[in-house]
């Protein structure tokens, strides 16, 4: 067995060591250095493509004179790195990614708060479709899809200026299974689900499923298709999964467990909980 | 459709082969239709929107039919200098056509490319695989003339 090689590295001044190869994010976390990210999840891969997590690197034992800016999430920790998170280089470069992102989602609510925090009220540039996406191309419905749901239902087409999330031939309307985990880790809350005539709908990606409403309080608990998948994966008899939690926790049944036993196949509980927090309140 | 799967059948199924299949497939139908895509992701046991998004990411690619004819003007520095943008005027005119679009009759797609690597023959548009060097406005006409008498 090959033992990980331990690295020291040196954030905001403060020495850590890590397994090598460890990212600056991960790194700093343990440390309890926030890094800004909008595109990072801790249960998906890392992506590196919102910027905003950039940190100025330099290796004084190799250069002093010489650092770089490159982003946390994506960035390897090795020997003697010194990085900086929050230098003026690094503040001002993340002020004009800011500037960059409010100018793609002008009418998110989330990028524009990050942007009012770092005293953007409105983006110089425009955008080429004019911010009429409010999408930041991050990729995270689409590797949350894929990876954790995988339902592979969405996915980029085209490139630069033309590039989107879609569809292909809208075949969300059959690979789709309506947990909205998409929905719950978008960064600029620019997907949404609607509930129209009881079938839970997105109509851009053909998605149009059958909602189950809970019998006792009438509250939607989830598409029949997540049902039935949930079904497979936990013990728990028909009426109670047809509930919403509330009704469900009143039945006297411990909705932590279940919880917990859906999320087998994630590391973290929590995290389940949170993106399904829209569906089980 | 048979002819896909026979396509598909000829390369290994590994990842790798999905750009070689889609280009044989672009070159055989002149497009990739909906049920190609979805053919060539099952017999690569890729998930659908990766070939889509392989296929939307090449300008080689086109999801809708192209003409039986594919006229390319270069655009590049050097044939842009020596009035690309009239001849390309002139062949939308002499066409009826403009640039990114196929004739109604299918005779003629249009298309733009930024640099054939030719520029000493520039301005340069290229009918299929013929390259026609040196162009002006007023030889557009006689060109499509000779090309389609022939």
């Amino acid at each position: 067995m090959t033992v990980t090689k331990q690295v020291e590295i040196i954030i905001d001044g403060r020495k850590i060591r890590v397994p090598q190869g460890t990212t600056i994010l991960k790194a700093a976390a343990m440390l309890e250095i926030r890094i800004p990210t909008l595109c990072h999840h801790e249960e998906l891969s890392p992506s590196g493509s919102c910027r905003l997590c950039i940190v100025e690197i330099s290796n004084p034992s190799q250069n002093p004179d010489r650092s770089w800016i490159d982003s946390a999430c994506v960035c390897p920790a090795s020997e003697g790195l010194n990085i900086k998170t929050h230098s003026p280089r690094v503040l001002k470069e993340r002020k004009l990614i800011i500037e960059l992102l409010l100018s793609r989602a002008p009418d998110s609510q989330q990028i524009m708060k990050l942007a009012l925090e770092n005293g953007i009220t409105k983006p110089r540039f425009t955008a080429a479709d004019e911010g009429k996406s409010n999408c930041i191309l991050c990729g995270l419905c689409m590797r949350v899809c894929n990876e954790l749901i995988k339902a592979e239902a969405i996915g980029f087409s085209g490139r630069g200026i033309k590039k989107e999330v879609v569809s292909p031939f809208k075949i969300a309307g059959d690979l789709c299974i309506g947990c909205k985990a998409c929905e719950a880790v978008c960064p600029t809350g620019v997907i949404n689900f609607k509930i129209e005539n009881k079938k839970l709908r997105k109509q851009d990606w053909g998605v149009a499923l059958e909602m189950i409403f809970c019998p006792d309080c009438g509250q939607p608990v989830g598409t029949s298709v997540q049902m039935e998948q949930l079904k497979e994966k936990i013990t728990i008899t028909d009426e109670l999964l047809s509930c919403c939690p509330a009704c469900r926790r009143k039945k006297n049944y411990s909705v932590r467990t279940v919880l917990h036993r859906t999320a087998k196949g994630l590391s973290d509980v929590s995290d389940y909980n949170r993106l399904t927090s829209k569906e089980t309140g | 459709m048979k002819k896909v799967g026979k396509i598909i059948a000829d390369f290994p199924l590994t990842p790798e082969s999905l750009i070689p299949i889609l280009q044989e497939i672009q070159e055989e139908f002149n497009f990739l239709s909906e049920d190609s895509i979805k053919k060539v992701a099952a017999g690569l046991s890729l998930p659908l929107h990766h070939v889509y998004s392989v296929a939307t990411f090449y300008n080689v690619f086109s999801l809708k039919p192209k003409g039986r004819n594919i006229v390319k003007v270069c655009m590049g520095s050097a044939c842009h200098v020596r009035g690309a943008g009239r001849i390309l005027e002139e062949i939308e005119r002499s066409l009826g056509i403009k640039n990114g679009e196929t004739s109604a009759d299918g005779s003629f797609s249009l298309e733009t490319v930024n640099c054939l690597g030719a520029c000493a023959l520039g301005p340069i548009m290229v009918i299929n695989k013929k390259y026609n060097g040196h162009i002006t406005p007023a030889k557009v006409e006689k060109i499509f003339q000779e090309f389609t008498s022939q």
